[in-house]
C-alpha cells in the first residue's frame, strides 16, 4: 500500500487524468492501430495473396547470388543485403552511398533484384535512391496500419516525435496510476458493480488498469524508445558528449572505420557460412545476410539468425568474407557484447511481440486491446465526471466517435485496397480512403447525434463483407491457401473477421439472451 | 509447456476470484464456510514464474506473463452472474446438441432396426422359397412312389422297394 497525503493524491489524480485525456484520442488511435499492427506480416500475406510465406535463407544461395551479382555495377558492391520479401522471393539489395541531387544529402542508392526461388529468374529490378522507393503494392495495407501506429501518417520526424510524446503521456498515466491506486494487489479482483453507471465505469477502468500496468509501462517505454532514439536520442547525445558531431558519436559506439584493403578477392562460399551459422545455433534458420565490400580483401559477412526457442532475439554472427573465419557474435550496439546491447536487443521483440510467432503475437494483440480499453474507459470516466460542463460533455461524445469510427475507417481503407489493387494505385487510395471515411464519420456525427448501434452494425457488415471482397477481387481462396501454399493465415484472418462481424451484427440478441439467462433462477441441484 | 503453465496459473486466478470474500459480498453470494486455499492458488502463479525465470526461458516467460495478464483481467472482470449466464448458455448448447445428436442416433438406430427387419424378412422369404422347393421335390418323389405302388398293386405282386436310405417301404 502506498501512503500519500491528500494534496499529493489530488495532484497525482490530476496528472493521471490530464495525461490520459489531453491527446487521449490520438493515444487511443496509436494503441489500437498498434494492436492490429502486431499482425503486420500476416495482414500483408492475407491482403496480397499468392504468397509462399516461407522464411529463412536456404543453404544453396551462393550460386544464385553470384550468378546475379556479376551483372551489377561494381560500385554497388559496397553493401549487399540478402533476405526474403513478403512473397517468399529472394531480395538482393546492392547498395552504395551517393549524393541525392534532389535533397543534396548523402543517401543510400541501390539496385534491388527480386528473384523467384523456383525459376531463379529476376521477377523485378529497381534502381534509385532508397528514400524515393515506394513500398511494394501488396504491402500497402499493412504498412499503412503500421504507419498510423508509428507516426500517425505525419511527415518525418514530426509524427515520430508526436507519437513519442503520446508514449510519454501513457507512461505518466501508468506510473501515476500505480501511485494513486492504494490497494493495487487487492484491486486485482475488484468486483465490477453492475447498473451504477459511474461506479461501474470506474471499476472497469481500475480493474483493467491494475492488471495491465506492467505491460502498459513496458509497451509505452519501448515505444518511446523507438520514437525518440533517432529523432532526439542520437542528436542530444552527440550534442552533450561530442559537441554535436553525430559521426563521432557513431564511430565511438560502432568503432572507427579501419583502412580497407580493396584488393580484389573472391568471397568465400555463402553456403558454407550459412551452414556454420546454423550449427552454432542448434538449427535456427538464417533470416538475413549482410555483405560489406563484396569481392575485395576487406569483405565481411554478417548473418542474422531467427530467434531460437526460449530467447527473445536471434543471434548475429560475423565472418571474414574471404577467409570465412568466424569473428564472433556481433552485438547490436558497440564492439563487444554488453548489458546495454542486450537490453537494446530485446526492445524490439518486447514491443512487437514477434519473438514466438503467432502465440506471442496473439498475446500481444490481447495486451494491445486491453491497453486501448484502459485508455478509452479512462477518458470516458474523466469526461463523465465533468459532464456538467458543455466542453467535456461534447468531448465525451467524440470519444465514442473515435472508438467506433477508427475500426470503420480502417476497414474502409482495406476495402479501398482490395478495390484498387488489381488496377489502381493502393498506395494513394488506402490513406486517402481512410481520411475520406474519417471526414464522413466526423461530418455525420456533427449533423446527427451519435448512434452506437448504427456504428456497431456498420462495423459488423463491413467485417463480414471484407473476406468476400478479398475473394471476389482475386484473393487467394481457402483451398489454395491450404493445399498449395500450406498456410492457414488467410483462413484464420477471414474467419476472425466473419466471426467478429456476426457477433457485432447479433450483438443485441446476444446481450438480450445473456440478460434473460442472468435473470433466470439457478436450477435446483 | 508454456500453455500448461498458463492454464495452471489461470486456474489459480479463477479460484482466487471465485472465493474472494469481497466479490462474493458485492455480488450477493453466500460467504464460503469452508477454508480458502489461498497459498496453493498463489503458488500456481508464482511457481511457473520462478520456473520460467530459472530455466531462462525468456520468450516463454513473456508469453506466460502476457497471457496471464489478459486472461486474469478477463476472469476478474467477469461477474458471477455473467459466469452463470455463460454456464447456462453453454449448458443449453450442450443439452441441445446432446438432444439433437441422440435424436439423430436413435433415427439411425431405428433405420438400422427397419433395415434388419427387412433383411430378416428377406431372409425368411428366401427360406420359405427354399422350403417350398423342397416340399415340391418331396411331393414329386411321393407321387413317383405312389405311382410305383399302384403299379405293384395292378400286377398283384409283392415287392420290396428300396427308395434311398431314409425311405424304406415294404409291401406285402
Amino acid at each position: 500500500m502506498i501512503s500519500l497525503s491528500q494534496s499529493k493524491t489530488k495532484r497525482l489524480v490530476a496528472i493521471h487524468g490530464w495525461s490520459g485525456t489531453v491527446l487521449g484520442l490520438l493515444l487511443y488511435v496509436v494503441i489500437f492501430t498498434g494492436a492490429v499492427a502486431v499482425f503486420e506480416r500476416e495482414i500483408s500475406v492475407w491482403s496480397q495473396g499468392g504468397t509462399q510465406y516461407s522464411e529463412g535463407i536456404g543453404r544453396k544461395i551462393d550460386r544464385l547470388f553470384r550468378q546475379h551479382a556479376k551483372e551489377i555495377d561494381r560500385k554497388y558492391y559496397e553493401e549487399i543485403f540478402i533476405a526474403r520479401n513478403r512473397s517468399g522471393d529472394f531480395r538482393f539489395s546492392f547498395q552504395t552511398h551517393e549524393k541525392n541531387p534532389a535533397t543534396d544529402t548523402l543517401e543510400d542508392k541501390a539496385v534491388i533484384l527480386t528473384i523467384d526461388e523456383e525459376t531463379e529468374q529476376v521477377v523485378s529490378r529497381w534502381e534509385g535512391f532508397l528514400s524515393e522507393r515506394a513500398p511494394d503494392r501488396g504491402d500497402t495495407l499493412s504498412r499503412f496500419f503500421v504507419d498510423i501506429h508509428v507516426q500517425l501518417h505525419l511527415p518525418n520526424p514530426y509524427g515520430l516525435i508526436l507519437v513519442g510524446i503520446l508514449g510519454l503521456m501513457m507512461m505518466a498515466a501508468a506510473i501515476s496510476g500505480i501511485l494513486i491506486h492504494r490497494h493495487l494487489i487487492k484491486e486485482m479482483f475488484l468486483p465490477v458493480r453492475p447498473r451504477k453507471s459511474m461506479v461501474s465505469a470506474r471499476d472497469l477502468h481500475n480493474l483493467a488498469g491494475t492488471w495491465g500496468i506492467p505491460f502498459a509501462i513496458l509497451l509505452a517505454f519501448t515505444g518511446v524508445f523507438f520514437s525518440f532514439a533517432t529523432t532526439l536520442g542520437v542528436p542530444i547525445m552527440a550534442m552533450v558528449a561530442f559537441g554535436g558531431d553525430q559521426q563521432a558519436l557513431i564511430e565511438s559506439v560502432q568503432g572507427t572505420a579501419k583502412v580497407l584493403d580493396k584488393t580484389p578477392a573472391s568471397l568465400a562460399s555463402l553456403d558454407y557460412i550459412i551452414k556454420d551459422a546454423i550449427n552454432r545455433t542448434e538449427g535456427a534458420y538464417v533470416t538475413f545476410i549482410g555483405i560489406q565490400h563484396y569481392d575485395t580483401m576487406a569483405a565481411t559477412v554478417r548473418v542474422n539468425m531467427a530467434t531460437i526457442d526460449g530467447q527473445l532475439s536471434g543471434n548475429v554472427f560475423g565472418y571474414e568474407g574471404v577467409s570465412r573465419e568466424f569473428t564472433g557474435e556481433k552485438p547490436l550496439l558497440g564492439q563487444v557484447p554488453s548489458l546495454g546491447s542486450s537490453l537494446i536487443g530485446i526492445i524490439a521483440p518486447l514491443h512487437f511481440g514477434s519473438f514466438a510467432g503467432i502465440a506471442s503475437k496473439t498475446v500481444w494483440l490481447g495486451l494491445g486491446l486491453a491497453m486501448a480499453f484502459v485508455s478509452a474507459t479512462g477518458m470516458l470516466l474523466w469526461t463523465k465526471r465533468r459532464e456538467d460542463q458543455a466542453i467535456w460533455r461534447e468531448f465525451h461524445k467524440w470519444i465514442y466517435v473515435v472508438i467506433w469510427g477508427l475500426p470503420v475507417a480502417m476497414m474502409v481503407s482495406a476495402y479501398a485496397f482490395f478495390l484498387t489493387l488489381p488496377a489502381g494505385d493502393p498506395g494513394w487510395w488506402v490513406p486517402a480512403s481512410f481520411v475520406i471515411a474519417s471526414l464522413v464519420i466526423i461530418g455525420a456525427c456533427l449533423m446527427k447525434p451519435f448512434q452506437e448501434d448504427a456504428f456497431r452494425r456498420l462495423t459488423g457488415i463491413m467485417a463480414v463483407g471484407l473476406p468476400l471482397l478479398r475473394h471476389l477481387t482475386g484473393g487467394t481462396s481457402w483451398s489454395e491457401s491450404i493445399l498449395t501454399q500450406g498456410q492457414g493465415v488467410i483462413i484464420a484472418i477471414d474467419v476472425v473477421l466473419l466471426a467478429l462481424g456476426l457477433i457485432l451484427l447479433c450483438w443485441k440478441q446476444i446481450k438480450q439472451s445473456s440478460r434473460t439467462m442472468s435473470a433466470q433462477p439457478e436450477p435446483a441441484e | 509447456m508454456v500453455l500448461l503453465y498458463t492454464i495452471l496459473s489461470i486456474c489459480g486466478i479463477c479460484y482466487l476470484a471465485v472465493t474472494n470474500p469481497k466479490r462474493r459480498r458485492a455480488f450477493d453470494l453466500a460467504v464460503l464456510s469452508e477454508r480458502r486455499w489461498i497459498w496453493p492458488a498463489r503458488l500456481s502463479v508464482i511457481v511457473p514464474f520462478l520456473f520460467l525465470v530459472f530455466t531462462a526461458n525468456w520468450s516463454g516467460l513473456s508469453i506466460w506473463a502476457g497471457a496471464v495478464t489478459v486472461l486474469g483481467w478477463i476472469v476478474a472482470a467477469t461477474s458471477p452472474h455473467q459466469i452463470s449466464a455463460i454456464k447456462r448458455v453453454v449448458a443449453r448448447i450442450v443439452l441441445e446438441a446432446t438432444a439433437r445428436s441422440s435424436a439423430a442416433i436413435s433415427n439411425v438406430l431405428n433405420n438400422e432396426n427397419a433395415i434388419s427387419g427387412k433383411l430378416s424378412l428377406l431372409a425368411s422369404k428366401q427360406d420359405l422359397s427354399k422350403a417350398k422347393k423342397k416340399i415340391r421335390q418331396l411331393e414329386g418323389k411321393i407321387a413317383k412312389l405312389e405311382k410305383k405302388i399302384s403299379e405293384f398293386e395292378i400286377d398283384g405282386k409283392h415287392a420290396e422297394v428300396d427308395d434311398g436310405p431314409s425311405l424304406k417301404i415294404v409291401k406285402n
